[in-house]
This record gives structure tokens, C-alpha cells and sequence, in this order.
């Protein structure tokens, strides 16, 4: 279990390889070390994938200790790694679907003058998500937090002399700043209460000190939550996710897609048993969920970038990780990660292709008759849209259903969360399908020529869409070898009937089905509907095209107040208070400096003077000091 | 057994006159014998200290005793003279001043100051501070023709005879009250409190601690300092900044550690006026200084005013802070003259601030070891002048201080502004009038191990903080 290590150190030495000595090193070279720090990081966390497997279920537990690494009184923090079912399937996961995205990389990336800059990032990016799945303490957990969002931002960054570029990745951090501090709160209250960070002591007295104390725990995982829902970008603090688009592709399908995103589903699962005693926190992160879901799906569906429908079709798919572990179908919504790290990585790489093809043309209006030229990357994506909708057969399905299901049967409202799950799917497939039918069908318009994109990137179409179809058979209705792989990591989760569970899919086939029909509808038969509806509806579709003014609200509530506060402290109360400050302190001492000076006369007389004045003072003092 | 107890300052003295006589006796002197000699007599007075360390002695009935407080004050009073005389050593050929008086006078008053430190009886004191006193004013006009260094001799002589005479009076005054001019007695008979005036004796205090202040610069009895630090030749001003100032410390924390118990309430108000006072005075002023000796000398005025806040309280803690303070002091203000003595041309010295401007340039040694200097004087971590202020300030503030350790971190930030104004002169300024430099070996090695004793104890000052606690206060009392 040593070699967990290197599964962390491996990409930190690769970004930093890359990073110091990217000027002197070819591009070919950099991008196979990058990549293969990444690979084989991948395949030590199979190997240990493995060997987990091997034991028995019980002893798949493993508390690594590296070394103390905050020893501060009775304050004591290790650097140690979790090892378990969980853990280890996230950096399966995370591993697995990096060393894709970097591979696609190489290509997509080519013309870029600062590669060696981008593989840095990138493998440090690697480095810091792992370490957040394999903390063993909240306080590493929040290091690896705060670092895959330092990437983040970097990332999205990363064209920063492009102020829209620059100005998203600044909104994506200060948008997760509210979230962390929130979250960082949490891990004070957990200090506070269970006088440890470490996860099996805050575990092991959760249900002692928790079970007559519901208002810690409700605070706590609210909280906790909160950090959540900023990088997982819930509403209310989703806004920065569609503008992070603005930074590379495989970016967008690696962090804000596959893996970062996700660490607020991760986190949740990772403390439920906290969660479990705190039943409104659980509602809460249901209705949130689920709300997020159907609101971004909304929004998605009458968007022309396709970039952003993707980011809103992910903060929409975050929503039903949300809902499956607000609904304590903890298992359903790690499930639903990993086949959405497969399908959703493969719709923005396919993106990129495209954009790649088209010069970067991301806008649905410019872009149609695609598919005679783009052959992999239309069928790959299609795989990706069917899988996403939710097509039988494909992973989505299984695991969207998974958690449909469970909602169903969750305690509270349980039929409204799957309701309005199920007309979610629609809206999904609906959108989805939508681009797919814009892109590709149709004639290819003028000026255009578009060609498909090399090896190096559609092999990693070709691997993903394998598991986009493919991944989800591990959690097969029956077989369900994903539940029983991470069951004993969660305390219990509610057994679903058969019967309910076929009667859910069918419906939500039904819908999805819809939604799929419905865009065919609207984009290959009746061309001009959509034109129609759009001026019987014109409310509502302004209130979608412009995102709910969700954006202008916030710039009219929060930004512009914040920076009018901002710049009367920098340029008022700074310059005028505190430097004037500084400097009449300056003045009034040397004034006071030159002044006393004069005491030093020269004199022999005066100074015999001042210590004769000085010493009556002095005597005069003793004097009154007799009683 | 007590023949050893007076080792220290018989050699001392007896090395001053063999000095003396080899300079006069001899044809053709060697000029560097005479320095070998004197760091001979004083490496042999430094190793009977030694010997005598934690073996706790007194000689007739307190008139001379050997503490390991005392040992320590010995071992500092000739280390600082030994680098006194190596760094005078190049000064003194190129003035042609090179006699063997020098260093007779020099180990006299090194003798004087061990008596200042080694005693527990008031007339004692006196006379140790008289034997300081007097070879301090024949060296502070040692350069003849200087009409500015005879008219600090005369300053100071007259101010310190004036200043004698207040301490001659509290130790008559003590002697009337209690019958004694043992301290130690003094206590005795305080608690019993037969025969004593206590009125006598408050008066007593306030006049000893007048004439020792004068000796330590506190604010108004610094008056002197200025004038005569500047007047007097640049390596006498360095011992009287270091080793003259350390003896009156020496007897003045003995004396208030024996008497304070007593009377305490009394005196803390004044030492806390006494404190913020000389330390701000002396602060704000040297802001205004051109001339690097007359800052200097405020900047000493003021770090008897930080040394003054502990001594109200009497603790292992206190009184090792307040001795590793005034070690820390004297290595950085050593370090400074020494690098003020390296900026001249023969007997012409180069002593504005402004003559600093630009010498990183030309000469990154000096300048590295003076910024590193100012920065312990100014107490900028890792130089041991951080670690210093930090245990006496935490010192102070454990023992209900906080408003005066306030004072002291404002008053550190002011004096932040003329150290810090070397370090920018040297490093950010161009030259602006051509300043030679002339450096020895002489020089050279005692700076080099200055610098490096200033960032050792910047870095590991615990052991030797912790080694003044457990063995200084114990045998204080003795």
C-alpha cells in the first residue's frame, strides 16, 4: 500500500519537471512526461484497484500515516492517506480519465506556444485532485480543495491576455472563495466538536456525539455543503462554471467535467455518516440538487455556445449526483460520477474536435453538415449525447436511473424529486440531441474546412466512448457489482425493489426518448418551428437566452457594491487616511526630533543643570514615597 | 582559595603595568607586543574567570565576591576591551598614537569595572567606578590636539565628578540609615528593621541609582553621552558604549536586586518613567543626527531605557533577558564601530551618515556585516537583536508590563527608521563624495566573529538564555 504515494508524487514531479525545465524541453518530450507520470499513476492505482479486490471485504481498509505534518500543542495533523473502495475508485477515475484527457492534450494543444505552461498546470492539477480524494484528515482534504481550485483557476486562465479568459478564472475563484469559507467553518466546527481532523476519529465519535446533538450536526454538514455547492457550482454559487469555458477544452472536460466538479459529490459521500444525522442537511442537498438539475437543464436547452450547453448540461448532471446522495443513495451517486466522467469528458473532447475542425467556432448558428467530415468524431459523440440522455444501454442510463429510482423512494417528496428528475432527463436529451442534430446534419456552411482531427485526439473519443457505453454494466440492476464494491464504505443504503425500478426506467426511457424525438422534431422536420415557439413564448425564452439574469443580478447586488466599497478604501480611505497617517507620524516625530535636539547645547552649565533638575526630580519622587 | 577570587583583575592590572614599563623600559618597542601583551594578560584573566565559575566565594565580609553573575560580567568586561584593543590597534599606528598608556589605561579601567561587578559593598563600587572613570578620561583626550576631544574630557570629567558626588552622598545616606554599606546587610537589616530610617534610605536609593544612571545614560543624566561619545576617539567611544556602560549595569542590578525586594512599590513607577523616557528621548533624537558616533550614541542612550523595563522585577527571567539584551548590545554595537573605525584615511575619519551612501557597492564586506549590525540593533530577526528585545519584552509583558512593552515596539519602530537608513544609504545610494576604507586583519576578525555571534544567537539563543537563568539568579544571592 506504500506505492499509493508515488500514485500522488508522480504527477507533482512531473509538473514540476515540466514546469522548471519546459524551456529547454522539446514538446514531444514534454508531453510524454507529462503523460507518463499521469499513466503511470494510473496504473499503480489499477494495480492497487486490484489488489483491493482481493481482500476480503471487511479488511479493505487502510489508514496511511506519512508523517505529522501540523504538530502544534494538542493540535495534530498527519499527512496520511484513506485507502478504501471509495477512494480508491475515485483515483481509478481520476487517474484514468486524466491520462485520456492528456493524451488528447498533446494534440489539441500542439500550436500552443506556452505547452510546457499548460502540462504543468494540468499534471499539478492531477496531483492536487488526488490528494483530495486520498486525505485522511479534513485539513489535507481542504489543502487538495483549495489546490485543485488554484488550478482551476489558473486554467481557465490560461489565455489571460484575453480579458474575458482572465476575468473568468478571477469570477471561478472568487465565486469559490464564498463556498470555502464556508467550508473551512465546517472543518473548524468538526475540529471543534470532535477535537481531531482525522477521519476515522471524527467517524468513529460521530454517532456518540451526534446522535443528542442534531443542531452540530445539521450546522456542520450545512457547512460543509456549502463548500460543495461552490465547486460543484449549485445554485446559487453555479454562475462561474458556464465562464470557465473560456479556458482550453481539455480543461473544461478534465476539471469541470470529469473530476473537480465533482469533489462536492465526493466530499458529501465521504462524510455521510455525519450527513445521517442530519436529516434537513439531507433534504437540503436533495432539493438543491435536484433544482440545479432542472434549472441549468433549462437554461441549456435554447443556448448557442456549445461549450456552455455542456457546462450547463454538467451543473445539471452535478444536480443528480446531489439529488442520489441527498437521498442517501450514496453509492448511485459515485456511480453516476464515474459513468459522467466517461460521457461528459467525452462531449467536451468532442467539442474540442470540433472546434478544432471549425477554428475554434463554438457558436451553434455558424456550425452545421459536419458529419461527412468529422466521421469519428460525430459517431463518438453521439455515443456520448445517447449516453447522457440516458439511452438504454449506454452507462447513463444505469446510473441516472440508479438515482431516479432512489429518489422515488426517498422519504421526503420523494415523487416530486423524481418528477421533476424525470422531465430533467427530457430536457437533456432534448438539448443535447440538439446539438448533435445542428452540428452534423444539414449543409455544410460557407468558408469552412473542416477536417478531422489526428490520431492523438480521437483515440481518446474512441477509449471513451467505449466506456461510455460499457461503464455502466458495472451497476447492472441485478448484478451490481458497483454497490457491492462500495456498500461497505457507506453505513446502509435502502434496497430498491425490482419492480420499481424497471417502472422508473421505463418512464424515464420514455421522456428521454422524448426529448430525443422532440428535437428531431424541431431541428430535422419543422426547421422553422422553433422560430414559432420562440415568438409565442418571447418571455420565457429571454428570461432562458439570458440565463434567468442570474448574472445581473448578482453584478447589481454584489459586484458593483463591492467594488464601489473596494475603491473608496483604495483610493480614499488608503491614500488619504492611511498613508496620510504614516506620513504625519513621520513628520510630527522629526519635527519632535529636532526640537528635543536643541536640549544638547553644548554647555557645561546646562548640563549640569538638567541633572541637577533631574535629580531633585528624581529625589522629589523618593521623598513623597515616605510615609 | 582567595587569591584566585582576585586572579581577573590582578592580572589585569598587572598586565596594564607591564605594559606600561615594557613601552617605556625598552628600546626599539615593537608595536604589536604591546597588543600581545594586553590580549595575553587578558585570554589569562578570562581563564581564572573561568575557573571560577560556579564557585561561589565572598572575601571579607562581601567587600569581593566571585558569583557566577559576577564571572560572567568579568568575562564580558574583557572580551569587550580584548576587542576594543584589536580594532584600536590599526587606528592607533595611523594616529600615531601607539603607547603602552593606551593599553594600561584600558586594562586599569577593565580592572575597574570587575570591581564594579564583583562586589557587594557600596564604597567598593565607588572606588571601581572611579577607577573606570578616570583612565576613561585621559583616553577620551588621548588624541592630543583635537580641541573636540578636550572639550568632551573636560564634560566629562566634570559631569562625572558631579555625578560622584551624588553617589558618594546615597552611599553616606545609606550608611546613616542602616549602618551599613554592605547591600547584603542592608537586606538583613531591613527586615528586621532595627535601627533603620527608612526615609534615609529612600533617599539613599534615589541617589545611587542617579549616580549609576549617569554611568548607563538614562534620560535626564545622559547628557554627557552625546558630546563625549562623539569627541572621544572613535575605539575609546566603542568601550565606553559597551564595556563602561555593561559595569554600570552590573552594580546597578546587584544593588536593585538586593534592595527592590524591600521597597519595590516605590521604585516601579520610576523605572517605568525612567524607561519610556530614556528610550523615547534617545529614539526620536538620534532620527535627527548626521554625524554616525552622535547617533550612535543615542541609539546607546536608548537601549538602556529597553534594558530599564525589567528591572523592576526580579526573576531567573528577567535578569537573564536583561543580560542577554546587553550581550546582544554590545556584539552589534561593537560590530558598528568597528565598521565606523574601517571608514578613514590615515588619521582623517569619515563619520557622516551620508559617507555610507553607496559603500555596497565598493565594498560589500563592510557593508554586508554593518546591514546585518543595524538590523540587530534595530531587532530584525534572524540577528540576535530580535531575539533579545523578544525575551525581554515577553519578560516584561509576563510580569504586567504590556503598556510599557507598547511603548517599546513604537519605540522600536522609530529607531527601525535611522538603522534602517544606513542599510538603505549603503545598498540603494550611489557614492556620493569619494569615501576610502582602510581595513586590518585587526578589524577584520573581530568582525567577522561579531557578525557571526550576531546571527548564532539570533538563531539558537535558548541555551544561552536558559544557561543564564538556571545559574545566575541562584548565586546572586549568595
Amino acid at each position: 500500500m506504500n506505492s499509493i504515494l508515488f500514485v500522488v508524487l508522480l504527477p507533482v514531479l512531473g509538473s514540476f519537471i515540466v514546469g522548471i525545465f519546459g524551456k529547454w524541453i522539446k514538446k514531444s518530450l514534454i508531453g510524454i512526461i507529462a503523460c507518463c507520470s499521469v499513466g503511470i499513476s494510473f496504473l499503480i492505482s489499477a494495480f492497487l484497484f486490484i489488489k483491493i479486490i482481493n481482500l476480503p471485504v471487511n479488511l479493505r481498509f487502510f489508514d496511511k500515516v506519512f508523517f505529522q505534518w501540523v504538530p502544534v500543542g494538542h493540535f495534530l495533523v498527519n499527512f496520511g492517506f484513506y485507502i478504501d473502495p471509495l477512494s480508491i475508485l475515485m483515483i481509478l477515475i481520476v487517474t484514468g480519465v486524466s491520462f485520456v484527457i492528456h493524451l488528447y492534450s498533446i494534440g489539441y494543444m500542439k500550436e500552443e506556444e506556452h505547452f510546457s505552461r499548460y502540462f504543468s498546470y494540468l499534471n499539478l492539477f492531477v496531483a492536487s485532485m488526488l490528494l483530495l480524494v486520498l486525505a485522511d484528515n479534513f485539513l489535507l482534504l481542504f489543502m487538495g480543495w483549495e489546490a485543485v481550485g488554484l488550478c482551476s483557476y489558473l486554467l481557465i486562465g490560461f489565455w489571460f491576455h484575453k480579458k474575458s479568459a482572465a476575468d473568468a478564472g478571477r469570477k471561478a475563484f472568487i465565486v469559490n472563495r464564498i463556498g470555502d469559507f464556508g467550508f473551512l467553518l465546517g472543518i473548524l466546527l468538526i475540529y471543534h466538536t470532535f477535537k481531531s481532523l482525522n477521519y476515522s476519529a471524527v467517524f468513529s465519535q460521530a454517532p456518540l456525539i451526534l446522535k443528542h446533538d442534531n443542531g452540530v450536526a445539521t450546522a456542520i454538514t450545512l457547512l460543509l455543503f456549502m463548500g460543495a455547492v461552490g465547486k460543484s457550482a449549485q445554485i446559487p454559487l453555479y454562475v462561474w462554471l458556464p465562464d470557465a469555458m473560456e479556458g482550453p477544452t481539455p480543461v473544461s472536460a478534465l476539471i469541470h467535467a470529469a473530476t473537480m466538479v465533482t469533489a462536492g459529490v465526493y466530499m458529501i459521500a465521504r462524510t455521510h455518516i455525519l450527513y445521517q444525522f442530519a436529516p434537513i442537511s439531507m433534504e437540503m442537498v436533495a432539493f438543491v440538487g435536484i433544482i440545479t438539475a432542472f434549472y441549468a437543464a433549462s437554461i441549456g436547452t435554447v443556448q448557442f455556445d456549445i461549450k456552455r450547453i455542456i457546462a450547463y448540461s454538467t451543473i445539471s448532471q452535478l444536480g443528480y449526483m446531489f439529488l442520489g446522495v441527498g437521498v442517501a443513495a450514496y453509492s448511485a451517486g459515485i456511480f453516476h460520477l464515474m459513468t459522467h466522467a466517461f460521457f461528459k469528458a467525452l462531449l467536451f473532447l468532442c467539442a474540442g474536435s470540433i472546434m478544432h475542425a471549425c477554428s475554434g467556432e463554438t457558436d451553434l448558428r455558424k456550425l452545421s453538415g459536419l458529419r461527412k467530415y468529422l466521421p469519428v468524431t460525430f459517431w463518438t459523440m453521439v455515443i456520448g449525447a445517447l449516453s447522457l440522455s440516458g439511452f438504454p444501454g449506454t452507462a447513463g442510463f444505469f446510473s441516472k436511473d440508479d438515482i431516479l429510482a432512489h429518489a422515488y423512494m426517498a422519504p421526503y417528496y420523494g415523487k416530486f424529486l423524481w418528477g421533476l428528475g424525470i422531465i430533467t432527463a427530457a430536457l437533456t436529451s432534448f438539448y443535447i440531441f440538439r446539438i448533435i442534430f445542428i452540428v452534423f446534419r444539414g449543409d455544410k456552411q460557407q468558408g469552412n474546412h473542416p477536417h478531422e482531427s489526428p490520431k492523438i485526439m480521437t483515440v481518446p473519443l474512441i477509449i471513451l466512448a467505449i466506456l461510455a457505453i460499457i461503464g455502466g454494466y458495472v451497476g447492472l440492476p441485478e448484478l451490481n457489482f458497483i454497490h457491492r464494491f462500495l456498500s461497505p464504505v457507506f453505513l446502509k443504503t435502502s434496497a430498491l425493489s425490482s419492480s420499481i425500478e424497471l417502472k422508473t426506467m421505463l418512464v424515464s426511457f420514455i421522456f428521454s426518448l422524448g426529448g430525443i424525438a422532440t428535437a428531431w422534431y424541431f431541428y430535422i422536420v419543422n426547421p422553422s418551428l422553433p422560430g414559432i415557439i420562440k415568438k409565442n413564448v418571447a418571455g420565457l425564452y429571454r428570461l432562458l437566452l439570458n440565463k434567468y439574469f442570474v448574472d445581473e443580478v448578482y453584478e447589481r447586488i454584489f459586484v458593483l457594491p463591492g467594488k464601489k466599497i473596494a475603491s473608496f478604501f483604495s483610493d480614499v480611505f488608503d491614500t488619504k487616511y492611511i498613508d496620510g497617517a504614516v506620513n504625519e507620524t513621520g513628520k510630527w516625530i522629526k519635527i519632535n526630533s529636532e526640537q528635543w535636539k536643541k536640549i544638547q547645547t553644548g554647555y557645561l552649565r546646562d548640563y549640569v543643570l538638567i541633572i541637577l533638575i533631574g535629580g531633585i526630580i528624581l529625589l522629589g519622587f523618593f521623598i513623597t514615597k515616605i510615609h | 582559595m582567595f587569591i584566585y577570587l582576585f586572579m581577573p583583575v590582578f592580572i589585569s592590572v598587572l598586565t596594564g603595568l607591564i605594559v606600561l614599563l615594557y613601552d617605556a623600559l625598552m628600546i626599539n618597542v615593537r608595536k604589536w607586543h604591546l597588543l600581545f601583551i594586553s590580549l595575553a594578560g587578558i585570554v589569562i584573566s578570562i581563564l581564572y574567570s573561568a575557573i571560577l565559575w560556579k564557585l561561589p566565594f565572598s572575601f571579607m565580609n562581601g567587600m569581593f565576591v566571585s558569583d557566577n553573575f559576577s564571572i560572567i560580567f568579568s568575562v564580558l568586561f574583557l572580551l569587550s576591551s580584548a576587542i576594543v584593543l584589536l580594532i584600536s590597534y590599526p587606528y592607533l599606528n595611523d594616529n600615531n598614537l601607539n603607547f603602552g598608556e593606551y593599553y594600561a589605561l584600558i586594562l586599569f579601567a577593565t580592572a575597574g569595572m570587575i570591581f564594579m561587578a564583583s562586589t557587594l559593598n557600596l564604597i567598593v563600587i565607588y572606588l571601581g567606578l572611579e577607577l573606570l572613570t578616570l583612565p576613561l578620561v585621559i583616553l577620551t583626550c588621548f588624541k592630543k590636539g583635537r580641541d573636540f576631544s578636550h572639550e568632551a574630557a573636560i564634560k566629562f570629567f566634570i559631569l562625572s565628578v558631579f555625578s560622584s558626588s551624588f553617589f558618594l552622598f546615597g552611599i553616606a545616606f545609606m550608611f546613616g540609615a542602616t549602618g551599613t554599606v554592605n547591600i547584603a546587610q542592608v537586606v538583613m537589616a531591613l527586615s528586621t528593621h532595627k535601627g533603620i530610617s527608612f526615609p534615609y534610605m529612600l533617599i539613599s536609593v534615589g541617589l545611587l541609582i542617579l549616580g549609576l544612571g549617569f554611568k548607563i545614560s538614562i534620560v535626564p543624566f545622559h547628557i554627557w553621552t552625546p558630546d563625549v561619545y562623539h569627541g572621544a576617539p572613535t575605539p575609546i567611544t566603542a568601550f565606553m558604549s559597551t564595556g563602561a556602560k555593561l559595569a554600570g549595569f552590573a552594580a546597578l542590578i546587584r544593588i536593585l536586586f538586593y534592595i527592590f525586594p524591600a521597597i519595590h512599590s516605590s521604585l516601579t513607577e520610576v523605572f517605568i518613567v525612567l524607561s519610556v523616557i530614556t528610550m523615547t528621548l534617545g529614539n526620536i533624537v538620534a532620527i535627527s543626527q548626521k554625524n554616525i558616533k552622535r547617533m550612535l550614541a543615542y541609539s546607546s542612550i536608548a537601549h538602556s531605557g529597553y534594558v530599564l523595563m525589567v528591572l523592576t522585577v526580579f526573576s531567573p527571567a528577567t535578569v537573564a533577558a536583561a543580560i542577554f539584551y546587553l550581550i546582544v548590545y554590545i556584539i552589534a554595537n561593537l560590530g558598528a564601530f568597528g565598521i565606523v573605525l574601517t571608514l578613514r584615511q590615515k588619521d582623517k575619519e569619515y563619520l557622516d551618515i551620508t559617507h555610507f551612501s553607496g559603500l555596497a557597492g565598493k565594498n560589500p564586506f563592510l557593508a554586508g556585516f554593518m546591514a546585518v549590525f543595524m538590523f540587530s540593533l534595530a531587532g530584525i530577526p534572524p540577528t540576535a537583536g530580535f531575539m533579545g528585545k523578544f525575551y525581554l519584552f515577553n519578560v516584561a509583558v509576563n510580569n504586567g508590563f504590556t503598556i510599557l512593552v507598547i511603548v517599546g515596539l513604537i519605540n522600536t519602530v522609530i529607531a527601525a527608521y535611522y538603522y534602517l537608513r544606513i542599510v538603505y544609504l549603503m545598498y540603494m545610494k550611489k557614492e556620493t563624495e569619494n569615501v576610502p576604507s582602510t581595513i586590518s586583519p585587526f578589524v577584520k576578525i573581530p568582525l567577522i566573529i561579531l557578525g557571526i555571534a550576531t546571527v548564532f544567537f539570533g538563531v539558537f539563543p535558548s541555551s544561552i538564555v536558559a544557561l543564564f537563568k538556571t545559574t545566575l539568579f541562584l548565586t546572586l544571592k549568595l
